[in-house]
């Protein structure tokens, strides 16, 4: 659905994005990480055709961007990290501009603004003026605004930052729900577990590059993350352990306590499959295995050094 | 219509403007201003006898009319020069551009949504209108094409409010912009217009006058009705300031680069009509400078020997327009170099703009400069090619009236700078208003001089225009009183036996720069005095806060 090739965004010297390459399947809920000055929004809005790229091409449903960049408005809803809302008008004003403006109107689009309303938590707010709603409840609005003309891709750029944990909470629901019904959700944040349970797809970025992106499995394995295995032991066999899996590559590090042994192993389904093969063939029988994965917060970090751009 | 007008965009924009009070207020003020000003062109007639009852109907309708045409001109584009900046402000218009909307949606519906809020206000001084309309002497013809050329007008100062805007990201640094470029208009065809006709009669203010008098307008050989002249001009107008700025917000930067050569070169052209007009018009006549065109004829033959006269003129009433806006432009610049190099930027970074006058000039303040570069090159060049013999004579009061002129700027400012430098008042636009104050009274103190040595010149039409765009009256008046009248004016021939006047108020422009230029260097001290021990002092309670760290998950 969305395709970038070689995408490079630069603000005079500064390069923000350096030839990005990504494709975006339609119904993906794709996740952009990275630190502050990565280059997340920087990408959003060359997908939104708001900056001329240095290089390369964005294309959205096979439109290119730049090409008929009122097509390609006519399929997404933007919404910007940074935005305002227009601070006279009514809720409801609001929506119906913007509805109107993708050519919505009379009953359908009366409907759609109660339905947009609904799933943001604001019909309360319907007649209110935008100046008197909370920060959340703006931000709230804005989601609703970019949903208001049921495009078939959003691109939200931190769209929960903002708002309370509730908030965070449903706004997570949402963008799920939007994967389900088919839609193409490109999502930023700056953290990480938000974003891993609710995509299907997962970007990390650096510096302007993509360091790494796949499903969250996948860029576990390309980063060799690990995983930890609590074994537990019958028959008071758990000393020999360590000698039975001497020289196994895959294993970092191996701990006995008890009758359980901690072992450190890469994250690879052959790893395990071969360890657990080595205990049966030397007679030891395994009472139970409990297996605690790598901390996303660890594989962000050990992606991202924390450097600005 | 469709293609370029958006519905929706514009029932957002007539709502945003509309809601609450603000416009009914303002209407109601309007409406009071406008009866009073009626009320006070009609009595000077009435008070003598209801005879002349048609006589102040007449005045009072084109004493609002005239009013508002100027009241247009100078008030709308600044009203609406924060059109698009606050899109930019209230950070909404990324939401604005990710929508279909193309560029030529945004301006155009933005242009009408303001051209009817602007109509709507000055449609209340209609029935002030047909109030004067029954005291008779308004026919009815003049009075209906009247509103057309408000219209047109109107249509002119939205369409140049709206481009403003589209220069600048924020309302403070458009609005200055969009007056200065209003006024422009406003001094520039109604100035020019003293000596072209053509131009005279486009200018809000003109067309008003030719209107009330039922009068053409000469182009050239041909005598054209003056509605259609004026509205044709602010229609091509209108047109091509809507086309700069939908250009300006395609963010396509080869496209900004060709708009502003394309700008230069109609500027240019707009002088040389100008220039061209002025000759016509001057060369048949031998009164200079006659009001509104009115005592211009239509056709014959333009009398060679009045060229480099005319054109002298031209160039001089450029130059008052150009010394005239400096306070103004001076307003918009307050950035003082030094500041800027202390803070690290080296010389050859500065345009030559900011190395000849110290400051970063805006785009307004170049097109100034630009303006008065041009008339002195047009100037020149006619008189080469017309002046023939008489160019010797002449040559020299348009160089020596243009001294003193850069003279004058050069000083501001140098006053700006000072003023820069102060960290009193400490907003910025208690700062403007400061220099415009500041300016506002060295020009009332110089129109004083300038009146008093304009009195003496042979044209009392010609003298008492000049000395009214005021600060260096003196200096081009008295080069033209030199080179071209000749006047017997006692005070002036003792003076100028010895030195030339331009020279005069050069020297006195020179030396308020200089004057300026050390008080600047004092505060320019005391400004590195006040950095330093801030550096060493104790970081302010703001500074102390521990940066906001805790991630809000
Ligand atoms: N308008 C701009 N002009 C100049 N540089 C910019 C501009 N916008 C962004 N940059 C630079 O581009 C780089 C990438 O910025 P971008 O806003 O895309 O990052 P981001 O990943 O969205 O960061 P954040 O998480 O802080 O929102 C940064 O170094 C930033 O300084
Ligand atoms: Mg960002």
């Amino acid at each position: 659905m969305i395709r970038i090739q070689g995408l490079t965004v630069k603000y005079d010297d500064l390069v923000a994005v350096r030839s990005v390459d990504l494709h975006v399947p339609a119904g993906t809920v794709f996740g952009l990480v990275g630190p502050n000055g990565a280059g997340k929004t920087s990408m959003m809005r060359a997908i939104a055709g708001l900056l001329v790229p240095a290089e390369g091409h964005c294309t959205v449903a096979g439109v290119d961007v730049q090409e008929d960049p009122v097509a390609v408005h006519r399929m997404i809803g933007y919404m910007p990290d940074f935005f305002g809302v227009y601070d006279h008008l009514l809720v409801w004003e609001y929506l119906e501009f913007f509805g109107e403006l993708y050519g919505m109107s009379g009953s359908s689009l009366r409907r759609r603004i109660e339905e947009v309303l609904e799933i943001t938590d604001l019909q309360i707010k319907t007649d209110s003026e935008i100046g008197g709603l909370s920060r959340g409840m703006k931000q709230r609005l804005c989601l609703a605004r970019a949903m208001v003309h049921e495009p078939q891709v959003l691109l939200l750029d931190e769209p929960a930052s903002g708002v309370d944990p509730r908030g965070r909470y449903e706004i997570r629901r949402l963008i799920d729900r939007l994967g389900e019904i088919g839609k193409t959700v490109l999502v930023s944040s700056h953290i990480l577990p938000e974003l891993s349970d609710i995509c299907d797809m997962i970007g990390i970025m650096e510096k302007g590059n993509l360091v790494a992106h796949g499903s969250m499995d996948d860029i576990a394995a390309e980063l060799g993350a690990y995983r930890i295995l609590t074994i537990h032991i019958l028959d008071s066999k758990a000393e020999t352990v360590p000698g039975v899996l001497a020289g196994f590559e895959h294993l970092h590090d191996i701990e006995v306590a008890g009758d359980t042994v901690h072992a450190t192993l890469t994250d690879d389904p052959e790893a395990l499959a071969e360890l657990l093969q080595r205990l049966i063939n030397a007679g030891i029988r395994i009472g139970g295995i409990q297996e605690q994965r790598a901390e996303l917060e660890d594989l962000f970090l050990q992606l991202t050094r924390g450097e600005l751009a | 219509m469709a293609q370029l007008v958006n519905k929706p965009l514009l029932k957002k924009e007539l709502r945003q403007a509309l809601r609450g009070h603000g416009a009914l207020i303002a209407q109601n003020v309007y409406l009071i201003a406008f009866f009073v000003i009626a009320v006070a062109a009609a009595s000077s007639h009435l008070i003598f006898s209801t005879a002349l009852a048609w006589r102040a109907g007449s005045a009072a309708f084109w004493a609002v009319m005239m009013t508002q045409a100027v009241l247009a001109i100078v008030v709308i584009p600044g009203a609406t020069a924060s059109v698009m900046t606050t899109e930019h402000e209230q950070k909404t218009y990324d939401t604005l551009a990710s929508t279909p909307l193309t560029s030529s949606h945004i301006i155009w519906s933005k242009m009408l949504g303001y051209f009817v809020i602007s109509g709507s206000i000055m449609v209340v001084s209609v029935p002030i209108g047909a109030a004067c309309f029954l005291l008779g002497g308004v026919p009815l013809a003049p009075a209906l094409l009247s509103l057309v050329v408000l219209c047109g007008a109107i249509a002119f100062a939205t369409a140049l409010g709206v481009y403003c805007s589209t220069l600048a990201k924020r309302t403070a640094a458009a609005v200055p912009k969009a007056v200065c470029a209003g006024l422009v208009v406003l001094l520039l065809f109604g100035m020019v217009g003293q000596g072209a006709p053509v131009l005279g009669a486009v200018s809000p203010l003109g067309a008003m006058n030719f209107l009330s008098r039922e009068q053409p307008v000469p182009v050239f050989n041909l005598a054209v009705p003056v509605w259609l002249a004026s509205l044709l001009f602010w229609a091509v107008a209108v047109l091509a300031l809507a086309e700069a700025g939908v250009q300006r917000i395609q963010h396509l930067p080869h496209q900004r680069l060709w708009g502003v050569r394309w700008r230069v070169l109609l500027l240019f052209a707009m002088l040389a009509f100008a220039a061209l007009g002025s000759v016509q018009a001057l060369g048949e006549t031998a009164t200079p400078g006659c009001a509104g065109g009115a005592c211009c004829g239509t056709g014959g033959d333009t009398d060679p020997e009045k060229v480099p006269q005319a054109l002298a003129i031209f160039a001089a009433i450029i130059g008052h327009v150009l010394v005239a806006l400096v306070p103004l432009f001076a307003a918009g610049l307050l950035t003082p170099l030094d500041k800027r190099r202390i803070a690290g930027e080296k010389t050859k970074d500065y345009s030559i703009w900011e190395r000849m006058f110290g400051l970063s000039l805006d785009a307004g303040a170049r097109y100034v400069m630009l303006l008065a570069l041009l008339t002195l090159v047009i100037a020149l060049l006619g008189m080469l090619l017309w002046g023939g013999e008489v160019f010797g004579d002449h040559w020299d009061a348009i160089v020596l009236g243009f001294v003193p002129i850069f003279a004058a700027v050069w000083a501001l400012s140098m006053g700006t700078r000072i003023i820069g430098f102060c960290a009193w008042p400490r907003s910025d636009f208690g700062r403007k208003l400061v220099c415009v104050l500041l300016f506002g009274a060295l020009i009332l103190v110089s129109v004083c001089p300038a009146y008093v040595l304009a009195r003496d010149v042979d044209e009392p039409t010609f003298a008492s225009e000049l000395s009214l765009t005021p600060v260096l009256a003196a200096g081009v008046v008295s080069a033209f009183h030199i080179s071209l009248f000749e006047a017997e004016s006692a005070a002036m021939k003792a003076l100028t036996e010895w030195v030339p006047m331009p020279v005069i108020t050069t020297v006195l422009y020179v030396a308020l720069g200089i004057l300026f230029l050390l008080a600047k260097r004092r505060m320019r001290q005391i400004w590195i005095r006040r950095q330093a021990a801030a550096q060493v002092s104790p970081p302010l309670p703001e500074d102390t806060h521990p940066a906001p760290s805790t991630p809000d998950a």
